[in-house]
């Protein structure tokens, strides 16, 4: 700690000049002067005010106290390391004690509550003996999420398990009446006080397989009043449980051992009853809009058939059939129109082969060569083809072109060449 | 007080919604026939008349068990 302060020797009329300081001095003074035992590992009681948990993990509040008109206040902090291990969330308005030292934090210039550990206030050994029962159960797995059963979407039949003449039950029944009115069967209990506790899980065991879902309630209170709704008794009580249990023990800021081992929390007995009940207003609602939605569907799958129908229908019009059977009559015309003009090509062509065949024939006709000037003998009807065949005096007939005419032979010549 | 087994009225509620949801989901489904449809219309109109029924027919009744 730098503590050189140099006084200025007493001038004329003894007063003291002070020495000009600089910031880091005085800061370095004050935090050594709050680094007393009297600031350091202390208990402070006070009331939660501003409290903030910041995404960092750290968790800033004020401790406040009221005393008359006056208030006070201490800045407090708890770094992420010790309020990782809070076995509560603190709340405003929380009464509690804080354990921690009194520090200055030189950035701000000023002094800071750094707290380790925060516990409720009062009934301090209640709360330390519901940490002790907490630990016990969540090692006995009456915590734990895989044993929750679901609530029942539709219940019919809801166990209540709570103080016969308290308003919670008034509430729930109200709630219940409004949103969806079904059967209610109470299982009554005795709610706060020595051996409440021994009550509250006689009547949740004797409930258990009756209804569709049980709520354990009891309306708000003292940490005191709440402290049955954490005995191990009521909560093995309810993990025992074969119905679903919702919890609506106090307000939303009270918590009991009797919300972990529930297998759903309520902040609130009204809360509960909205959640255990559908309304039945919505209900209605939503089947008439299946009513909507089946109607509509079937109005659409009718008017596509109807739309089919008429698909179809227009498919099978006489005026379409006439011009099918007309198409079809046309493709025979085209058809036979097509074997007569091919028939007639194949005659002519014929017909041109044949005169071709008779101009080649008629080239070779005698008469041809009659037609020339040649002219043929005949002898005994036949042609006579060589001088041999002749002998002076025989007849012969001569056939021209346009006649014939009987001749003699005068005489018989031999070519030599032949 | 007897046993109060398996609910049947919540078990009766939650099958007749769990069937209108499905016969819903089919008719708005183009594929299925409209014979199929009609028949389920058919069957969505009784559901959802015995849907209102359920629902119309509740009644807030309170009793209470004995302490021992």
């Amino acid at each position: 700690m730098v503590r050189d302060r140099v006084l200025v020797p007493p001038g004329e009329g003894g007063i003291v000049q002070p020495v000009v300081m600089r910031v880091s001095e005085l800061s370095a003074i004050i935090a050594g002067l709050l680094d007393t035992p009297e600031l350091q590992d202390i208990l402070v009681q006070g009331e939660v005010t501003n409290y903030k948990r910041h995404s960092s993990g750290h968790v800033y509040f004020s401790l406040g106290e009221k005393k008359g008109s006056e208030g006070m206040m201490v800045n407090c902090v708890m770094w992420r390391s010790h309020a990782q291990r809070l076995s509560f969330e603190p709340v405003d308005g929380m009464h509690v004690q804080a354990f921690g030292s009194v520090g200055h934090y030189a950035p701000q210039g000023k002094y800071q509550f750094y707290v380790q550990a925060l516990r409720h206030a009062g009934a301090g050994e209640k709360y330390l003996l519901v940490e002790r029962w907490k630990r016990e159960l969540e090692e006995l797995g009456c915590f734990a999420p895989e044993r929750k059963k679901t609530l029942p979407g539709y219940p019919c039949r809801i166990g209540i398990v709570t103080s016969e003449t308290g308003a919670v039950l008034q509430d729930i029944r109200n709630i219940i009446t409004r949103r969806y009115p079904i059967e209610l069967l109470v299982s009554p209990t005795a709610v706060q006080g020595d051996g409440a506790h021994i009550v509250i899980a006689e009547a949740i065991r004797r409930i258990d397989g009756m209804v569709d879902v049980i709520i354990v309630a009891r309306g708000g209170g003292s940490f005191e009043d709440l402290f049955p709704f954490n005995h191990p008794d009521v909560i093995q009580a309810i993990t025992a449980c074969r119905t679903p249990v919702v919890s609506a023990v106090g307000h939303e800021v009270d918590f009991t051992l009797c919300d972990f081992a529930a297998d759903m929390r309520a902040p609130t007995p009204s809360a509960a009853a909205e959640l255990v009940v559908p309304d039945r207003t919505a209900l209605f609602d939503e089947i008439r809009k299946y009513r909507g939605r089946i109607d509509s569907a079937l109005g659409n799958a009718l008017e596509r058939a109807r739309q089919d129908l008429t698909g179809v229908a227009e498919r099978l019009h006489p005026r379409r059939m006439e011009r099918r059977i007309a198409e079809r009559r046309e493709y025979i015309d085209d058809l036979s129109e097509r074997l007569a003009r091919a028939a007639a090509t194949r005659f002519s062509q014929e017909r041109l082969r044949l005169s071709e065949i008779r101009t080649g024939l008629e080239g070779c006709s005698p008469l041809n060569l009659l037609a020339r000037g040649y002219c043929v003998a005949e002898k005994g009807g036949r042609v006579v083809r060589s001088v041999c065949n002749l002998d002076a005096g025989d007849l012969l007939v001569l056939r021209v072109i346009d006649g014939r005419s009987d001749a003699r032979v005068e005489r018989v010549y031999h070519d030599t060449e032949f | 007080m007897r046993e109060w087994r398996e609910s049947t009225m919540t078990q009766n509620f939650e099958n007749l919604i769990t069937e209108l949801k499905e016969i819903v989901k089919k008719i708005e489904d183009g594929e299925t026939s409209l014979d199929e449809s009609i028949a389920l219309y058919e069957r969505g109109a009784v559901l959802i008349t015995q849907c209102e029924k359920v629902l119309g027919d509740a009644e807030l009744k309170i009793s209470q068990l004995g302490r021992e």
